[in-house]
């Protein structure tokens, strides 16, 4: 076993061990073992970071070309921000009971998907290539965290039963703006990749628009954030109904950029998922 | 919005004819003859050109531009309101409130609360009745310019999809394009395209490949002079994402590549020849043997030439008339075959490539639109106008804040700040 996979499973336990933490913390009511999940997620930051630097030297290009690679470092930036994010909002803390498991899965999917090396080829060498990304890991990211606010926002909603778990999490007001929050952020990074995508293609083959399915699909769950703000915005959904059209379309979107290369031919899945 | 999402479902999940090649569709047709019948009968097959699909972004764009309109006089309406002074009515509908008491109500404390608001980061106007504060104003034009963006996207798509014209050309190292018809593959013209024809000249001096590994390449490049009236203008390297763009034609370096044998056909008896490039097929490994066959013009005879790559000297050739063979043998680069009054001369084996030529007078729109996009979701999201009042009321000021962005729906910390502020100036 190679020391680039030694420190991607450090980093993998240590997030997996933050997120059983965070888990037992939520229930019980454990600040400590909140601050303790997230302490031990944020050092697995290090180790992680450290398995992606080597890969990244050795291939010699970003961790963008396979599903392992696209799943470390996606799994490594929802986990950085979400980190940062924490710390400005005080009470997302909470929601590291969602954040976590998410990432912890991301980084098994990544250890499912072949590792193999693939050296960058030609047509994806390019700046844009590296802005279409950026901006897609940080999409990601953001809808991940307002996929968590929407998940805890419909579990404190209905835990009648479980009164000591939904008072640990913030308040439904709270939850909801976040929701919002993220989902329009995440909308703002999505366009934007969208866009560089197109140019990227434009300059790459001359085409900015070719109906490909992972394009196709991104332009799909476009059109649902798209519809999703302009139903809170113009039609005041709030609360229950805003948080269950999160859940829905955040299940979209992971259909969109993670399924649809290994069910459909499309040229994101040319070195995506071999 | 719902509509065009589900045809766009639609559109991937059914097979589109667009995208398949006549034997795939055939094929299909085949296996499942009620199911092609149905999709072919209701447009399901060529979903993105089928009426009912562009009636649906038709009626989005003509809702895009009524948005659009009601929301630049929306936001016309915010911006002329910055001249007026503040009122009861803009504290009343302001969603922030708080009452200040103050002893003396002189204009040394007006002139504190100026500099306190200003301090905050608001442009200030003084009035007889109060204060107006206003910050981030030009935040208010992200909604209009959101949605023009995207009417400048579709639009930038419309002449394109109506004007643009495209196709893929194979050369080999020393032959020339001229933009001919018949030099072109695959072409693609839109309804109204101009059929524009260059008046240059591209000649690929060298082709090079080089590869990580037999299976990765790691670089392919075309380097191409261009000409125009026999004088040479530029010479430049084309690579995948680095184009030549010239007089509104762009060359896209294409993945595929090969060798070409280079040979002439001439005519002992009127002296003429005949020269031309023969393309052996791309092949993912630069390895084997790479065949062809081709009729030899004048002659009517096929030729079948083989070459490997480990002897680059030498090809084997083949001639035939129907089934008779009339000559084989391995001819020497330079070397050639006897065909009585012709005589096949074997010059050289070069490397040729594919190009991607397009035509596109939308991109500019298109990309106008995609920064318009890109600036105005930014400042939706992360500049967020908002205005300020402090109205004079004997011993009481009013204030009043308002936040004019609808995708900021929580300002509780930055008002306790205000509020705090201009506590401190009143002291």
């Amino acid at each position: 076993m190679n020391f680039e996979i030694v420190l991607y499973w450090l980093g993998t336990t240590l997030y997996a061990f933050g997120g059983i933490l965070a888990i037992v913390g939520v229930v019980f009511k454990k600040e400590k073992l909140l601050s303790l999940a997230i302490a031990s997620s944020a050092i697995g930051l290090i180790p992680h970071g450290g398995a992606i630097i080597i890969r990244w030297v050795r291939v010699a290009h970003g961790p963008y070309i396979n599903m392992y690679e696209v799943m470390s470092s996606n799994a490594w930036v929802a986990m950085f921000f979400y980190f940062v994010i924490q710390k400005r909002f005080r009470f997302l803390v909470n929601a590291s009971a969602v954040v976590l498991p998410v990432i912890v899965l991301a980084m098994g999917f990544g250890l499912m998907s072949s590792a193999r090396d693939i050296p960058l080829p030609p047509s994806l060498k390019s700046y844009w290539l590296i802005l279409h990304i950026i901006f897609a890991k940080l999409c990601s990211a953001s809808f991940l965290i307002s996929f968590g606010s929407a998940a805890l926002y419909l579990y404190k909603s209905a835990a009648t039963n479980n009164p000591s778990f939904s008072e640990r999490l913030p308040s439904l007001q709270k939850l909801d703006v976040f929701v919002y929050k993220f989902n329009a952020i995440g909308f703002a990074f999505l366009t934007i990749m969208i866009v560089i995508g197109s140019i990227w293609a434009n300059n790459a083959w001359g085409r900015y628009w070719a109906f490909d399915p992972v394009e196709t699909w991104s332009l799909i769950t476009w059109l649902a954030y798209g519809l999703f703000l302009h139903l809170r915005l113009n039609r005041k959904w709030t609360g229950k109904r805003s948080a269950v059209i999160t859940v829905a379309i955040f299940g979209l979107s992971l259909l969109a950029f993670f399924f649809i290369p290994y069910f459909l031919k499309t040229v994101h899945s040319e070195y995506l998922v071999r | 919005m719902l509509l065009i999402a589900g045809f766009l479902v639609l559109a991937t999940l059914i097979p589109q004819k667009p995208e398949l090649t006549k034997a795939e569709y055939f094929t299909l047709k085949q296996k499942y003859p009620l199911f092609t019948k149905f999709i072919s009968f209701t447009g399901l097959d060529h979903i993105y050109t089928s009426w009912w699909f562009l009636a649906v972004v038709s009626v989005f764009t003509l809702n895009l531009v009524l948005n659009l309109t009601g929301r630049i006089k929306i936001t016309l309406r915010h911006m002329s309101s910055n001249k007026s002074p503040p009122s009861p009515d803009d504290i009343e509908r302001s969603k922030y409130r708080h009452v200040l008491d103050v002893t003396v109500l002189d204009d040394a404390l007006k002139e504190r609360l100026t500099r306190t608001v200003s301090g905050l980061g608001f442009n200030v106007k003084q009035f007889r009745e109060g204060i107006l504060g206003t910050k981030k104003m030009w935040g208010l034009w992200g909604i209009p310019l959101f949605h023009g963006s995207l009417l400048l996207i579709l639009t930038g798509i419309m002449i394109s999809g109506l004007t643009r014209f495209s196709g893929t050309f194979e050369i080999a190292e020393g032959q020339t394009f001229s933009g001919q018809a018949e030099e072109l593959i695959q072409t693609h013209y839109g309804l109204l395209a101009l059929k524009p024809k260059p008046d240059f000249q591209l000649m690929l001096r060298k082709f090079n490949v080089e590869h990580w590994a037999p299976e990765h390449p790691k670089l392919i490049q075309s380097t191409v002079d261009v000409y125009e009236e026999g004088n040479l203008i530029l010479s430049e390297k084309v690579e995948i994402n680095k184009p030549l763009k010239y007089k509104g034609f762009a060359f896209y370096q294409s993945r595929y590549f090969g060798h070409a044998a280079y040979m002439t056909l001439l005519d002992k008896v009127t002296g003429q020849s005949n020269s031309g490039y023969v393309n052996f097929p791309s092949k993912k490994h630069d390895t084997g043997v790479f065949k062809q066959s081709f009729v030899l013009p004048l002659l009517g005879y096929r030729a079948q030439i083989k070459y490997d790559p480990l002897y680059p000297e030498l090809m084997v050739i083949k001639i035939l008339n129907g089934t008779e063979v009339k000559w084989e043998g391995i001819v020497k680069k330079g070397g050639g075959v006897d065909l009585g009054r012709y005589y096949l001369r074997f010059n050289d084996i070069v490397k040729w490539t594919a190009f991607f030529v397009s035509w596109d007078k939308g991109i500019p729109v298109l990309y106008s639109g995609f920064v318009v996009l890109s600036l105005s979701v930014l400042g939706l999201v992360f500049v967020v106008p908002r205005r300020l009042w402090l109205l004079y009321n004997k011993d009481k000021i009013l204030v009043g804040v308002e936040v004019l962005s609808r995708s900021m729906e929580t300002f509780e910390e930055e008002f306790e700040k205000i509020v705090k502020s201009l506590k401190e100036s009143i002291k």
